[in-house]
């Protein structure tokens, strides 16, 4: 965030902090992601009243809470930083063009799956535009979103959110759909009905089987943690998963290159979809 | 032909196709040979998302040609998928990587604000070759409904010190979108647009959190006397959002007024969080009387507030109140009793030292450290007491006596260092004994740091190694 | 208030004391002089016990005036308050800010 000021981590602190986050939860990170940790934990020492990642690490290893510090620390790295409506020209690419080419294909049932879904925010922003879209009433549209983090399951089951997560809505939007709950918003419940939550790995084999057949797949900001061989079984899975016509979307910085020939990629202007072939 | 040369001057920039054949590949490393007056040569992978393992050969063929007309060779943009196929290779050290973005369009870059991992640095690049295209292209972004787009643009506009947009930045104030009108407040606070601050106090007024934040700054930018007050209201707004702003404006703007206003609302504030900030705010005054405040703070029964207040009196390195401070080193709270020993760190002089030694046997492992790093920064020569503790069982005393003795007796590291770093079974005081080598330099550093290549089993170690090498 | 050493066309300013309104003002003039006789400027900040925003605009202002020249000028040495000061305002973005003096020459 741009306001915090940032805390610059040195070489040897950048080493122990990687070696404890990939210890504690199999992420890696690449010297070339310095400043990520950087830009995601400065707040956090801050309001520890620490101005060196020396001192955060100490924390870590010696104070009595650490345990729960441990789950902040991860929770700080693991969650994609993500808002209502993220990168909304794909939502609205699905509302315009991919539901329609299913309906005149005469489906009437459409599955969608958010398949890192975090705190919910994905799943619950393509309901909203669904019905916004008034697309509720011409399909039985069912959305799955799976994320591996329990919390943040648990976070998007609850439907609270803070306003930070609103920072790219229009209050139109957030005035129809949400009401104010102490210092936090909450979801109105019949959106909440239309997402059904559940844990889950992308890489675990038993994944297809759980998510089942579906039409369309959101999968964004995710595959850069994984290596190639870990992508191909992903991009595998969604391959399986998916009926024809089938559609995928990642994020913006990731490609199916040389992981996958199973898609055809097509860019409508403000992004790309990934479609079956 | 898959790649093209270009050449700027003394610089040569090869730039590869999607797909390039290795065979390709393999030509450009030869046509470097031929080559003179080159001083560094990169190859650009911009369009390249995937590698062959026989390409990477090739690469290392460019290195090797570029040195033998001595160039240094450098490989830019590169994507997370080739990243990973050099790390399998162990070729991530032996490369110089880089980005480098003139390689691209003004359209592919601003795309790239899409990638919070590449935003801010692609927005540097935009401002500091700031152009009409540039303009132009941020202009267009203007009018599109992407909030991640827009909100770079405007930043970028304002590093760029282009006065020309901002009347139009202005009208962003009134946008739906808060992450817009977060940006538009602090470009037009560094524009100096005093004409906007009765807006910019209304965005503060909606107490959403990170516009407030930005407003504080832009109106402490655009103050002028009757602010003080104004903010000081807002001090007891039912919003700790609000409070805390205001907090925030009034720290900057920092004049005796504003203190005043601080220290009362430190009286009335009820909650602990908000308190603590108040207990920060006040710290960064340069006034009499702050030292007091914080001390007052060590007797809180919050522990927020009084570790905000020990991190205050070594921030402000408060000699004043050494006697209390250093009653502080053995509090119940560990990190009351660190944030003391920073502070000792900061403002004791070589006879006050003692102190801090003889705590050393009454205190957790955390003020352990912290006691043995606020040695090194006091004036004079611990390594006696230094090397009493050497051979204790935990690693992170072991790498802080290292730092600390680097720092009080250049005769002694040498050999303490050369010792831990060969011996010792932690791999975290391995790479700092090698830190301090590599400062050091000692004789027979290189044959030392081959043979530790050999037998050290850290990685982290093995790739400091690597880099320190390749540095020598 | 301020020293001068000379660097080979880069000058390094080094500020003492409190950069407030107004002798934030009268170092944006004497810095802007040195301009005619130099093409790039480091201001460390070692010395500066204080600043508030009304030196903190001061410094905008040389900027802007420093950029209309199309000169260079680059900020160092900077305690972790007034760093803080820069990021908060977002100013860290704007400036060019290293750690050490060197690294600003460099």
């Amino acid at each position: 965030m741009i306001t915090a000021a940032t805390i610059k981590i040195k070489d040897d602190e950048f080493v122990e902090l990687k070696d404890i986050i990939y210890k504690n939860a199999a992420i890696s990170f690449a010297d070339s992601k310095k400043y990520l940790l950087e830009n995601r934990l400065s707040k956090r020492l801050q309001e520890l009243n620490f101005n060196s990642f020396k001192d955060y690490i100490y924390y870590l290893k010696y104070d009595a809470k650490k345990r729960e510090e441990m789950e902040i620390l991860l929770n700080q790295v693991t969650i994609n930083e993500t808002y209502f409506l993220r990168e909304r020209a794909q939502m609205d690419h699905m509302i315009k063009t991919a539901i329609p080419e299913l309906l005149a294909a005469g489906k009437r049932s459409i599955r969608i799956w958010s398949a890192a879904c975090s705190s919910g925010e994905e799943p619950y922003s393509l309901a909203i535009l669904l019905n916004e879209a008034g697309l509720f009433a011409k399909a039985n549209i069912e959305i799955l979103a799976t994320d591996i983090n329990t919390e943040v399951l648990d976070i998007a089951q609850k439907g609270l959110y803070r306003t930070i997560s609103f920072r790219g809505v229009p209050p139109m939007i957030q005035d129809k759909y949400f009401s104010k709950d102490g210092f936090a918003f909450k979801l109105d419940a019949n959106i909440m009905n239309k997402v059904k939550f559940f844990q889950g790995n992308l890489l675990n084999p038993m994944m297809s089987a759980k998510v089942g057949r579906l039409d369309i797949i959101f999968c964004r900001n995710v595959l850069i943690y994984f290596d190639i061989p870990a992508k191909q079984k992903v991009i595998d899975l969604f391959h399986k998963s998916l009926g024809m016509p089938g559609a995928l979307y990642l994020g913006h910085s990731e490609t199916l290159n040389k992981i996958s020939e199973a898609f055809r990629m097509e860019n409508f202007g403000g992004g790309i979809i990934y479609r079956k072939i | 032909m898959s790649y093209k040369f270009t050449r700027y001057g003394d610089f040569l920039k090869i730039l590869v196709e999607q797909d390039a054949p290795f065979k390709d590949l393999e030509d450009a490393a030869r046509g470097i040979v031929n080559l003179k007056d080159l001083k560094r040569i990169s190859l650009d992978l911009k369009n390249c998302y995937y590698i062959q393992s026989k390409a990477l050969a090739a690469l290392i063929a460019m290195k090797k040609n570029s040195a033998k007309i001595g160039a240094e060779f450098i490989v830019t943009n590169v994507c997370d998928n080739i990243y990973q196929v050099m790390e399998m290779a162990n070729l991530t050290s032996y490369f110089n990587i880089e980005e480098d973005f003139s390689s691209y369009t003004s359209s592919e870059l601003v795309e790239k604000f899409f990638q919070p991992d590449y935003a801010d640095r692609v927005s540097d690049f935009i401002a500091e070759s700031y152009s009409d295209e540039f303009r132009a292209k941020l202009l267009e972004i203007l009018e599109m409904p992407e909030p991640e787009l827009k909100f770079y643009a405007i930043l970028t506009m304002g590093k760029a010190h282009d006065y020309s947009a901002e009347e139009r930045i202005k009208q962003e104030l009134d946008s739906e979108i808060p992450l817009i009108v977060q940006a538009s407040v602090l470009v037009l606070g560094w524009f100096g647009d005093s004409g906007s601050k009765e807006k910019i106090y209304g965005v503060l007024e909606t107490g959403h959190e990170e516009v407030a934040e930005a407003a504080a700054a832009s109106i402490a930018l655009l103050s002028d006397d009757s602010d003080a007050a104004r903010l000081g209201k807002l001090l007891t707004s039912q919003s700790k959002i609000i409070r805390t702003a205001a907090i925030q404006a009034l720290t900057l703007i920092n004049d005796d007024n504003c203190f005043e206003l601080l220290k009362g609302a430190l009286d009335n504030e009820k909650e602990d969080d908000v308190k603590a900030v108040l207990i920060r705010a006040i710290s960064s005054f340069n006034r009499s009387g702050v030292s007091d405040i914080l001390i007052k703070g060590l007797d809180s029964k919050s522990i927020k507030i009084r570790e905000a207040s020990a991190s205050g009196l070594a921030k402000i390195k408060a000699k004043d109140k050494l006697e209390d401070i250093m009653s502080r080193i053995t509090d119940n709270d560990a990190w009351v009793g660190y944030f003391a020993v920073k502070a000792c760190g900061e403002i004791c002089s070589a006879s006050e030292a003692d102190r801090l030694m003889s705590s050393y046997d009454k205190v957790d492992e955390n003020v352990k450290l912290a006691i043995v790093e606020a040695l090194g920064k006091i004036p004079g020569d611990f390594s006696d007491f230094y090397m009493s503790i050497l051979d204790n069982g935990n690693e992170d005393i072991r790498k802080e006596v290292l730092s600390s003795l680097f720092h009080d007796n250049k005769e002694n590291i040498n050999a303490v260092a050369l010792n831990l770093f060969e011996n010792d079974s932690s791999w975290l005081v391995r790479y700092k004994a090698l830190e301090i080598l590599e400062q050091i330099r000692p004789e027979g550093f290189r044959d030392m740091l081959m043979s530790r290549l050999a037998v050290d089993n850290s990685k982290y170690v093995k790739e400091k190694i690597q880099a320190v090498l390749e540095e020598i | 208030m301020f020293d001068v050493q000379d660097n080979g066309g880069k000058k390094v300013v080094f500020v003492k004391g409190e950069v407030n309104a107004q002798t934030g003002s009268e170092l944006k003039k004497s810095i802007l002089d040195l301009y005619n006789s130099a093409s790039s400027v480091v201001i460390s900040f070692k010395g500066v016990v204080y600043m508030n925003s009304s030196g903190l605009r001061e410094i905008i202002d040389l900027l802007k005036s420093v950029n209309k020249l199309k000169k260079e000028l680059k900020l160092c040495e900077m305690s972790a308050d007034i760093r803080e000061m820069f990021t908060f305002t977002g100013l860290d973005k704007v400036f060019k800010i290293y750690d050490t003096q060197s690294q600003a020459l460099g």
